[in-house]
């Protein structure tokens, strides 16, 4: 039986609720959202005890203000924005225990851009489309399909089990930086795309632009020659034109060969622009963890070393990586 | 008294100039952040001395965006 | 056209686009939807979902569960199973709109680049054709459709700068494709006019979207009913009361037959 768990005294500049996403409607242009950091969610989640995929609150850039309303365990996992328990600093990647009356305060992030507040129990809001997730464009999800605002009550559905001082394995917390490294495989329309220009692509740096969000992240550098093709009727006239069809989450987008927009869990699910490579599923949480202007490089690689770093980050992601 | 950016993004507008009074709440200048728009408050009443920035400039966190007197 | 052989592209590592063609043809979306029913009808373990489109199927994968070598292979036994390709299910859906006026601000300018006297002449057009939807998305449930009719086809070039604000229900014409906007939306489709009725349906509230909360779909074929301003706010009423119901008849189609009768099963 849920009960109000945790009031929402300042919601931050973002913060919605967020599981492992949607399933099953993309074909009806309902992408899968979910938390942006799948990595940190799901060891927030593992360190209270919950299932990896249970609902948790995703704070963006700078976090808010919560009061508990009662005795629970919480885990702050990605992005380290000062985190505070009634004015002491909380720490990253633990489950610690909150009393009553507790309050919980988020800054600026100083590193990383995301950060996770994981109760044990998980956050209770209605399932919409089988996810608790919050789809900010179509309003569903989450609370009444809308971020966080001051005064939310959030009910919290009863903890598994105690466990307060788990921790996640030092070696295994991950550090965020200015640059990242993005993986990715090239396609599905490189062949669109000069070589020269796919060589800058994955050689110079880009810049992450202050158009991000859950959406997608533009990132602004070296402009994209296209190759000289016979035009698809009806495309459109601009050699980045193509027929519209679906987008990847992590697809790379360059409308007029200007800017790569890669697609984020709230990715548009089709496109008309020449997609010259996408981002591999494993590094999704890397590009989450990028803010405006830090610098990104594109490296190529082949879908086998894909597959392998996803099931690494699933692994490092799991029971064995606690501390307990 | 320096209002420095709290967050990273780029300027959208610049609502004051040098020499202007301004009162506590005014808007000083709106910054994209995010796809969002951020308003930059005058934290209490006082006169721009200094306007540090112009439309589209890329602000980090801590650049310096408006000196206010006193 | 429609390519000799069928391209599988990686679209990251947990997608591959498989590509029957370049063009925006009845052909060859007729062969997008008798090939994702193929595939659906394999139930290929580890496949997750496909989002099909014009000339495209988007295949979503679990890359841990299937191995992208299998998986080509069985999405190619599908395509040669030829399952579907002749006759495919095709529900003709009324959608009631209001054209031009308010919300059909750019139906002038449609009627002057077709040569057209009034956009009265217009909106005739644009309804006397059924319309075909090729494709699912962007926004929730928000259609791409095709004139069935060639001889009522208007084309229009897109707006160069879109526009940061569309109303919901608006119904836009860019190039010779209809779009609907299920939701509040930057657009660049000419606006024509718009429907009183719901596309997208959150909260599940009407009748008709009680399996799903997006009304169209791949191969429905719309027919678009003029309305009075009258007879719009009546609707606007029932569907604020959740009583109106949509007209809805499921149909199955061949694409020759399609091609004959511009859309009539």
């Amino acid at each position: 039986m849920s009960a109000p768990a945790l009031e929402v005294m300042e919601p931050g500049f973002l913060s919605t609720v967020q599981d492992l996403g949607r399933k099953g409607y993309f074909a009806a242009g309902i992408p899968p959202s979910g938390a942006f950091d799948r990595f940190a969610l799901r060891v927030g989640n593992l360190l209270v005890g919950n299932p990896p995929g249970e609902a948790g609150i995703e704070m963006t850039l700078m976090g808010g203000r919560f009061r508990a309303l009662r005795a629970a365990v919480i885990a702050i996992t990605g992005a380290d924005m000062g985190a505070t328990l009634d004015g002491a600093p909380l720490p990253r990647w633990e489950a610690v225990p909150v009393r009553a009356g507790s309050e919980l305060a988020f800054g600026v992030a100083q590193t990383g851009c995301r950060a996770y507040l994981c109760p044990a129990g998980g956050v209770d809001v209605p399932s919409v489309l089988g996810s608790k997730s919050t789809y900010l464009i179509g309003k569903i999800g989450g609370v009444r399909g809308r971020p966080l605002r001051a005064g939310d009550r959030l009910d919290v559905a009863p903890g598994a089990r105690a466990t307060a001082g788990h921790r996640l394995r030092p070696s295994l917390i991950p550090s965020y930086g200015s640059e990242v490294e993005l993986r990715v495989l090239l396609g599905p329309q490189d062949d669109h795309v000069t070589q020269a220009s796919v060589r800058t692509f994955l050689s110079a740096p880009y810049k992450v632009s202050s158009k991000a969000d859950r959406v997608g992240y533009r990132f602004e550098g070296a402009e994209f020659q296209f190759r000289e093709r016979a035009k698809a009727v009806e495309a459109g006239s601009d050699p980045s034109n193509i027929v519209d069809d679906g987008n990847a989450i992590g697809a790379i987008q360059i409308p007029g060969g200007k800017e790569a927009i890669c697609m984020g869990p709230d990715g548009v699910s089709m496109g008309g622009y020449v997609k010259i490579a996408c981002l591999i599923a494993a590094d999704l949480e890397r590009m989450a963890q990028a803010k405006p202007w830090d610098i990104a490089r594109f490296r190529a690689v082949a879908h086998a070393e894909a597959t392998a770093a996803l099931r690494d980050s699933l692994a490092r992601a799991s029971e064995a990586s606690l501390v307990k | 008294m320096d209002i420095t950016a709290e967050l990273p993004g780029r300027v959208m507008e610049v609502a004051v100039q040098a020499g202007q009074t301004v009162r506590k709440g005014d808007v000083l200048m709106a910054l994209e952040v995010m796809k969002t728009r951020v308003e930059v408050r005058a934290a209490r009443d006082g006169r721009v001395n200094h306007v540090a920035v112009k439309e589209s400039d890329e602000v980090r966190m801590g650049t310096l965006l408006v000196r206010l007197a006193p | 056209m429609i390519y000799p052989e069928t391209r599988y592209l990686f679209s990251g590592d947990q997608y591959l686009t498989v590509e029957i063609g370049d063009d925006m043809t009845l052909e060859s979306n007729f062969k997008v939807l008798g090939l994702d029913l193929a595939i659906k009808a394999a139930k290929i373990p580890g496949l997750a979902e496909t989002l099909p489109g014009w000339r495209s199927i988007l295949v979503h994968f679990d890359s841990l569960v299937i191995d992208v070598d299998a998986l080509v292979a069985a999405l190619r036994e599908a395509e040669e199973s030829g399952a579907g390709a002749e006759a495919v299910p095709s529900r003709l859906i009324e959608l009631p709109v209001l054209y031009g006026g308010r919300y059909g601000p750019d139906l002038p300018y449609v009627a002057e680049a077709n040569g057209l006297r009034s956009p009265e002449e217009a909106a005739a057009r644009h309804a006397a054709s059924l319309h075909w939807v090729g494709m699912v998305g962007f926004t929730p449930g928000s259609p791409q459709l095709k004139f069935l009719d060639e001889t009522k086809r208007m084309s229009v070039p897109k707006y160069t700068r879109p526009r940061l604000y569309t109303p919901e229900g608006c119904i836009g014409l860019g190039g010779s494709i209809t779009a609907i906007y299920p939701v509040v939306s930057p657009g660049g489709y000419q606006m024509i006019g718009l429907t009183p009725v719901p596309i997208y349906d959150r909260f599940q509230s009407l009748p008709d979207f009680e399996e799903s909360p997006i009304l169209l779909r791949l191969g429905d074929r719309v027919r678009f009913v003029p309305l009075t301003p009258e007879e719009c706010d009546l609707i606007r009423q029932q569907v604020r009361e959740c009583t109106y119901r949509i007209s809805i008849k499921e149909e199955t189609v061949t694409l020759e037959h399609l091609l004959r009768s511009r859309g009539a099963a």
